[in-house]
């Protein structure tokens, strides 16, 4: 029963849909509203993470807990990224050296 | 809010610190082995393993070899200099040319056999399985690394091989 009347509710509907026509002109500058809009929105996202950063730097970073945990961890990151740009640096001089030695012994031999 | 930026860039500094100072202690060998008087001997010091003493039979046995090998050099690149003037003043293949190409092949065959009693040398004044390691190492980087002409063919047959299959 309440089904059928949906379905004529529903019938009903379509015709109206079907049947409107829209007269009405979009007011001036529609577009350029709407961009303006997304615009606003999408710098308001921004700054809320510029906010909460602040906040973070404001009122958890000083925590002594937070302070020293953080310290710690950026002096050990900056140990293993000095360690690792150190072993680099040493396989870098291991080959110029080998090469060099090469290239004292064997000036007529392809370079390794 | 200020103490906040402060511990901040507290932080930064520590891990510049950090990277500093390991990176520092890290290449303090590689520093010393750089301000010898010859790097690259001071480098098989330490990838051999060497001790003193079997290091200055090596720099010993490596400053005799360079002498004759610069002469040997100056022989071969006599040679080449012959053969680039026989080169520009000739369009077909001479016989003077070929005496120059068969005299720097035999030169570069001296100079190769030399080369490679040196380095058995070197390796002997090195501990056993050191110097055999030594001596499988340079071997491969010379006398057994396909080069130019060889390498090219080697590709060259790679591919017709292959071809061939198909």
């Amino acid at each position: 029963m309440n089904t059928n009347r949906q379905l004529k509710g529903d019938d009903s509907l379509n015709e109206a849909l079907s049947s409107w026509v829209v007269s009405d002109s979009l007011p001036a500058r529609f577009q350029e509203q709407v961009w303006q809009r997304i615009a606003r929105e999408e710098s308001r996202d921004h700054s809320m993470v510029l906010i909460t950063i602040w906040r973070l730097l404001e009122t958890v970073l000083p925590r002594p807990r937070v302070a020293i945990s953080y310290i710690v961890a950026v002096l050990a990151l900056g140990a293993v990224a000095g360690s690792l740009a150190a072993q680099r640096t040493g396989h870098q001089l291991e080959a110029e050296l080998s090469l060099r030695y090469f290239q004292s012994v064997a000036p007529y031999q392809s370079h390794p | 809010m200020r103490k906040g930026v402060l511990i901040l860039l507290l932080g930064v500094l520590a891990g510049l610190c950090g990277f500093g100072v390991l990176f520092y202690i890290r290449t303090i060998p590689q520093r010393r082995m750089m301000q010898e008087p010859q790097p690259e001997l001071a480098w098989l010091k330490t990838e051999f393993g060497l001790s003193d003493s079997q290091f200055a039979r090596v720099v010993q046995l490596h400053e005799a070899y360079l002498p004759d090998c610069a002469e040997r050099c100056k022989r071969i690149e006599e040679q080449n200099g012959k053969l680039r003037s026989l080169l520009v003043g000739s369009s077909a293949l001479t016989e003077e040319i070929r005496a120059v190409l068969a005299e720097r092949a035999r030169l570069r065959a001296d100079c190769e056999a030399e080369m490679l009693r040196h380095f058995v040398e070197i390796s002997r004044s090195m501990p056993t399985r050191q110097g055999q390691r030594y001596l499988a190492w340079v071997q491969q980087q010379t006398f057994l690394q396909g080069v130019g002409m060889e390498q090219r063919h080697q590709v060259g047959h790679n591919q017709t091989g292959a071809r061939g299959t198909h």
